[in-house]
């Protein structure tokens, strides 16, 4: 045989061992730390795509060129009760999805359900706006050989990603599971719908659930092999920290600021930065009365991952008084050399903070109404807040609502466009305070909102400056589910009303869009098995917050997954 | 002996039943408590902390916490209304609206209907079944 040929044969071997290893292959096997450390590529190992938050992945197969053939491959339906608000992984040919605590696994060739975890809550289980949150789950874990699911009642449970057979499942001193306040008298606890976070070493689990009667939020780092908790970092300042006297004494133990939405993580600093839930009650005269700045509340928190230790805390809504929480994931983007923490919010701002030291640096309004307040000052102050409503008399309308701005539903960030994608609204609200009704040891609301619709806004915002660069609006209000972008120069996203749509990340333009009929809830996500790009959308639930009637979808509960 | 027994577990259970039925009959058709301006006043305070979170401050469904039934529209009459607070209503989704019969006070429900009936819209009906009686 010619020696040409044979150096041809053994190349083209070579290009096919890579083909296939770009195809699964090299990335088959136990997660390690360097395949978390990764931006997704044939894998989709993290709720937000890498640790930096920015849901980018950097397959191209699926592109500007191609992605009008996109084709539904397979169709899954978890039989939902509730909001699917799950951003899968993909990992070794299996997607993972949870829904009503249990998880799946499934095919990702096909959708076949490979094996099932189911975990049963108690009988006791419930109590206050508990239904609003019982089967929702945003994310989960992967690491070594187990994939991580935190159930509803505050339990992480590693499962063993080839069988579906629970490695341990982990309760956590302290933190109870609400029950139903008839028949129990210590009632509150901890609804959980946040997912973990795997990095080197740790398993992060966030306790986010503190609306349900009155609790503090924190965050837990615990050991991947068996649940222990090796560090146990609080939200809201304990005595000695800075911002302690920044809320009434006493008032720090039911004052909320649950870590609600899975932060990022900085490999560098090793700090896991999070935005947090609003402060509790939500009628603050508790706590200050909006005059108090109620730190950790409404803010965005750095943890120092060796030791649990708060590294600091920037409130972005001082007193908290409009339920602005800010619990938004802090993307974790490079700016001018600056490792710099982006976070857009429900207060219609992108703010800008210093990762390494939380130093305000500026927030860009992205809302077409802004209201509250005028702006923010040079320190990350918000300046001219308009007067809070009387408890009792008439509510005050401000803009955006407590909806957002942007809600929970994640973003996207693509470093070859330079842009931020937005799943955003721009509803009002008029806001008002009554008294405070406690139950129990339930803490109710004392507060209330009168929502002022309007439409629906997917976002192209330019990451440095924050200047919109394409806009594609709904005619009806809510927001995507959640934003994914690629190397291809795509984002995908389903709106509220469930249109499924790949567009061009540098214009808008829509090249693909499928009506699922249903409500979108959840961000998609994109992996590479054998030799196709897939990108996969849960939806389900309720279409529309309220009774919005300007929607017809019935409720339903879907898993589609795309290639061409 | 064993007609005895049927007789001893039907007395049973009919002392077990009664005082249950014995006080949804007690509940008026017409809420007494109806354009009184102060319990009013309370029943929206009450109204606020237990039912907008789903119902929404205005009580049109439009909750923060998603979607529920638009009270303004409620056309089931008062004891409906009461029996369906008490009892909960099962929507075959997780999302269900909890029983409040265990929590709340007859005289509080009653006052957070005589709020909700000053929010009535076109259809409502707070007297439904009033004229059977």
């Amino acid at each position: 045989m010619d020696r040409r040929f044979k150096k041809l044969q053994l190349r083209g071997l070579f290009a096919a061992l890579v083909l296939a290893g770009y195809a699964g292959l090299s990335h088959a096997g136990p997660v390690n730390d360097q395949m978390l450390a990764a931006d997704p590529g044939a894998s989709w190992l993290h709720a937000n795509g890498n640790w930096a938050a920015h849901r980018y992945s950097t397959l191209t197969q699926l592109n500007v060129s191609n992605a009008k053939d996109l084709k539904v491959a397979w169709v899954f339906s978890p039989g939902g009760k509730t909001d699917a608000q799950n951003t899968p992984l993909f990992h070794d040919g299996l997607v993972f999805f949870a829904q009503d605590n249990k998880v799946f696994a499934l095919d990702g060739a096909n959708g076949t359900v490979v094996w099932k975890y189911e975990h049963k809550l108690a009988d006791d289980w419930g109590g206050y706006n508990v239904p609003f949150v019982t089967g929702k789950h945003r994310g989960l874990a992967i690491y070594g050989e187990n994939v991580y699911f935190l159930s509803n009642d505050a339990k992480l449970h590693a499962i063993n990603y080839h069988t579906g057979k629970a490695t341990f499942v982990k309760s956590f001193e302290g933190f109870p599971a609400p029950k139903d306040f008839a028949k129990a008298k210590d009632a509150t606890g901890y609804a959980i719908t946040v997912g973990p976070l795997a990095i080197p070493g740790t398993i992060i689990v966030p306790m986010n659930g503190t609306d349900f009667g009155g609790l503090p939020g924190y965050v837990l780092g615990v050991d991947p092999a068996n649940g222990n908790v090796q560090w146990k970092a609080n939200m809201i300042p304990g005595k000695g920290e800075p911002g302690y006297d920044t809320w009434p004494e006493g008032s720090q133990q039911y004052g909320g600021a649950g870590p609600w939405i899975t932060g990022s993580y900085d490999p560098d600093l090793k700090m896991y930065i999070t935005g947090t839930a609003n402060a509790y009650e939500w009628n603050p005269k508790n706590r200050g009365g909006g005059e108090m700045d109620n730190v950790g509340a409404a803010s965005i928190v750095a943890v120092n991952t060796t030791d649990g230790k708060v590294a600091w805390r920037y409130v972005g809504v001082p007193g908290d008084p409009w339920d602005y929480d800010i619990p938004q994931t802090p993307m974790l983007i490079n700016i001018d050399g600056k490792q710099t923490v982006v976070q857009p919010n429900k207060t219609g701002y992108i703010h800008y903070l210093d990762a390494k030291t939380g130093k305000f640096i500026k927030a860009t309004p992205f809302a077409d109404k802004i209201t509250w307040i005028k702006g923010y000052d040079a320190n990350g102050r918000p300046i001219d807040m308009v007067a809070l409503p009387k408890e009792g008399g008439d509510p005050v309308e401000v803009w955006p609502s407590l909806l957002g701005g942007v809600n929970m539903y994640p973003n996207a960030y693509n470093p070859k466009t330079g842009n931020l994608y937005l799943a955003a609204t721009n509803a009002g609200m008029k806001y008002g305070f009554e008294d405070i009704k406690i139950i129990s040891n339930v803490r109710h609301f004392g507060a209330y909102q009168e929502f002022i619709w309007a439409n629906e806004v997917q976002l192209a915002v330019n990451a440095k400056n924050g200047n919109q660069v394409w806009r594609n609006e709904e005619s009806k209000p809510g927001y995507a589910g959640g934003m994914l972008t690629t190397a291809g120069n795509l984002v995908f996203y389903a709106t509220q009303g469930g249109e499924f749509r790949a567009v061009n990340a540098s214009t808008g333009e829509i090249l693909y869009s499928l009506n699922t009929g249903t409500a979108a809830k959840s961000g998609p996500i994109t992996y590479m098995y054998n030799g196709k790009q897939y990108v996969v959308q849960a939806l389900g639930g309720t279409t529309g917050f309220g009774r919005d009637e300007a929607w017809n979808n019935e409720f339903g509960s879907v898993v589609i997954g795309f290639t061409r | 002996m064993q007609v005895a027994l049927c007789i001893a577990a039907a007395a049973i259970a009919s002392a077990l039943i009664a005082p249950s039925l014995a006080s949804a009959d007690e509940v008026p058709p017409v809420n007494p408590m109806s354009g009184d301006a102060k319990m009013i006043r309370e029943g929206k305070s009450w109204f606020v902390n237990v039912c907008s979170p789903c119902h929404g401050g205005r009580a049109d469904g439009a909750g923060e916490r998603g979607t529920a039934a638009d009270l303004r529209k409620w056309n089931k009459g008062f004891r409906k209304f009461v029996a369906t607070v008490k009892g909960g209503k099962d929507t075959g989704r997780a999302m269900t609206m909890p029983a409040w019969g265990g929590v709340l006070d007859e005289k509080v429900i009653f006052q957070i209907g005589a709020y909700v009936e000053t929010l009535a819209i076109e259809g409502a009906n707070w007297k439904e079944g009033v004229a059977q009686q």
